[in-house]
């Protein structure tokens, strides 16, 4: 074993650049056939079990229209509405359970002066003297706005009134949407109670629903705890009817913004979950959106290059196979013809031909092996999905092409015979 | 010791069938040390590579002590070359991928020896033939003499009781070839068999016997 390894080492150093291409391009085959493998896979995320949220994994997506200009760029679009709307959709389609919206966003309320409001005020925690976060009539209260499976996710516990409802995620024009209001609220609102205020700069009458227990917290990806005592919540509305003017539409477009950047609670893999959105983004047409804590430049680059097309992954990988199975064949027959020499002193050093070709076979083994083990190592770490089935692929491949290439230099073996090796090594 | 009957090898190149050896009839004497001479292409090599077991004979066999070499397959001559045969042949042939250490060592790699096993011998060896401060060397940096000293050692690590050389001397100069003999006779002094092929008359002039090759036979030459 240790005399093949040798034997092996000595004959790498001997066309050692023919040889590292030759790695290079098979670490290309095995490259290529991993994201054709990854093209043809399609893993369904599993529905999550109900696994504690604090056990999952969660990624915060967020729009890449992050300077104000390329922002107002893409509001202006004409169309720019139905395809952020689409894309709320397909988001809510494709993760289902996994798709978790909660939101920071003030709602305006008429209070007055009472400084009994004052700990309500949005910005109050921060320190800022209070003049400054009274605005005038309206003033900024601390709300959160969240999705039907956030609602559901977070369990938000309840000491009394009633938690909100499907149909309470859909607007519905001249009804008051339901809230539930945080403990400390409890002393100057009673259940029923409307709420004139502006969302967003837009009218909506709100009514309370119900308080939340004391002491509850939810997160999201700017606040590991946020209690909701103080806290007005809200459900993140959707608009089914399309704008009635300028002003709604404006609304309506700031609001769905929010709306997708959203988080993705799961047990997956980083792969699959950026896989998703990638569907996402390309069902819906918009691809400004990043996810954050599943980007890597290996992911990054994975998807870049199954965005290529499928066909020319296709053929670029039988391609590589072909090339790389005669680049191996050529170097181990010039090998072989090159070493009579050598072969000749093992032969009378007590080799048999089985030995010298199996020097020659454990050559090719490392040659195909190695990048085949660096490449599924790679496969493991950054993406690791089906790997078992990945793993057989690769097994697959490897043998493959070790056997195939070894064919030629196995032919040549069978026909020489020892005296005319010996005859060509004097 | 070796009893070869009726030994015929022929090549085949192309349409050309070449006969080298027809029906050779050969003794050698256990303790011996015989020459073998003859023409360029009269065959010799032949001889030899079957003598070591590298080659087969078409027919004809090839008895060495109780044993039909000639009846083995692949793997039994490859255990009979590493338990009888040291080979040398004319071009010091070395593996110059390998230290001189590792060239001596290498038929002692095919057999299961351990690593101090195979240390203690080689250095053995290194002492025998005066070339201890060669151990380490790279061999494409040795003189023709010493790389030929470094193919004797490889061919004796074995302790073999045949020697078989294919003109040992043949690209030396006279200084080194005298150098060479002496240890070609100090062992065969110890008790080894030599059968030696060469062109040259000092070195037959060294052996007990020589024989002359021609059409495919060996004949003795009076001495
Ligand atoms: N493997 C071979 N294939 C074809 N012809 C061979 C082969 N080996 C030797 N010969 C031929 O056999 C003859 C004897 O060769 P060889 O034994 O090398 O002679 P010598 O060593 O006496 O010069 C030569 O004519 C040579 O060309
Ligand atoms: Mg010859």
């Amino acid at each position: 074993m240790k005399m093949i390894l040798n034997e092996v080492l000595e004959s790498l150093k001997r066309r050692k650049w023919f040889s590292a291409l030759i790695a290079i391009q098979v670490t290309v085959l095995f490259l290529t056939s991993a994201l054709l493998f990854l093209t043809y896979t399609h893993i369904e995320g599993k529905s999550d079990r109900l696994q504690p949220l604090k056990e999952l994994n969660f990624y915060q997506l967020s729009d890449d229209l992050a300077s104000d200009s390329k922002f107002q760029a893409f509001l202006k679009r004409p169309n720019s509405l139905q395809i952020i709307k689409k894309f709320y959709k397909n988001l809510e389609h494709r993760f289902g359970k996994r798709f978790v919206y909660l939101f920071n966003q003030h709602i305006d309320v008429k209070i007055g002066d009472d400084p009994k409001w004052d700990k309500f005020l949005y910005g109050y925690e921060h320190g800022a003297p209070i003049e400054q976060l009274k605005k005038h009539p309206y003033n900024p209260l601390k709300a959160v706005q969240i999705n039907e499976q956030g609602f559901t996710r977070f369990s938000i516990p309840l000491s009394n009134g009633h938690p909100f409802s499907a149909q309470d995620f859909h607007y519905r024009q001249g009804e008051a949407v339901p809230v539930l209001l945080g403990a400390e609220y409890q002393p100057f609102y009673q259940v029923g109670d409307e709420i004139k205020t502006k969302y967003l700069r837009k009218d909506f009458k709100l009514v309370v629903r119900g308080f939340i227990q004391p002491d509850t917290f939810v997160f999201n990806a700017n606040n590991p705890e946020l209690y909701l005592d103080r806290y007005i919540v809200m459900p993140a509305l959707q608009f089914s009817n399309s704008p009635k003017n300028e002003a709604d539409e404006r609304f309506q477009k700031i609001h769905y913004m929010q709306l997708i950047n959203g988080m993705i609670f799961t047990n997956e893999k980083p792969y699959v979950v950026r896989r998703d959105l990638e569907q996402v983004k390309k069902a819906s047409g918009f691809t400004d959106m990043q996810l954050i804590g599943a980007n890597s430049d290996s992911l990054d680059f994975v998807f870049s290059v199954i965005r290529v097309n499928v066909e020319l992954l296709q053929i670029m990988s039988s391609a590589l196979f072909v090339v790389c199975i005669l680049s191996i064949s050529i170097l181990m027959v010039t090998k072989f013809q090159d070493n009579f020499r050598n072969m000749s002193i093992h032969l009378s050093s007590g080799a048999t031909l089985n030995q010298l070709f199996s020097y020659f076979l454990a050559e090719i083994l490392f040659i195909v092996g190695l990048p085949g083990l660096v490449i599924t190592l790679w496969y493991k770490q950054v993406i690791d999905v089906s790997f078992g089935m990945y793993t057989l692929m690769n097994l697959m491949l490897f043998s493959l092409t070790v056997l195939i290439s070894a064919l030629p230099l196995y032919w040549q073996f069978s026909k020489i015979e020892i005296s005319s090796l010996l005859k060509r090594s004097e | 010791m070796i009893t070869l009957k009726d030994l015929t090898k022929s090549y085949r190149s192309g349409e050309r069938k070449i006969d080298v050896l027809k029906e050779l009839d050969l003794e050698i004497e256990q303790g011996d040390m015989l020459a073998i001479m003859g023409r360029s292409g009269s065959g010799k090599s032949t001889l030899l590579n079957i003598l070591a077991g590298l080659d087969t004979p078409d027919s004809g066999t090839y008895r060495y002590h109780q044993t039909y070499v000639s009846e083995m397959n692949g793997n039994e001559r490859a255990k009979f070359r590493r338990q009888n045969i040291g080979f040398i042949v004319q071009n010091y042939a070395l593996v110059d991928s390998k230290n001189v250490f590792e060239n001596i060592a290498l038929p002692l790699r095919y057999s299961k020896l351990s690593k101090k096993e195979i240390k203690n011998k080689v250095e053995h060896m290194l002492m025998e033939l005066n070339i201890t401060k060669l151990k380490h060397k790279a061999v494409d940096t040795l003189s023709g003499g010493e790389m030929q000293r470094v193919a004797i050692a490889r061919a004796l690590i074995q302790d073999p009781a045949l020697i078989l050389a294919d003109e040992p001397t043949g690209s030396l100069d006279v200084q080194t070839e005298s150098e060479i003999l002496d240890i070609f006779t100090k062992l065969n002094q110890q008790g080894k068999t030599l059968v030696i092929v060469t062109h040259d008359q000092v070195v037959a002039d060294h052996c007990h016997n020589t024989y002359y090759m021609q059409d495919g036979m060996v004949t003795p030459v009076a001495s």
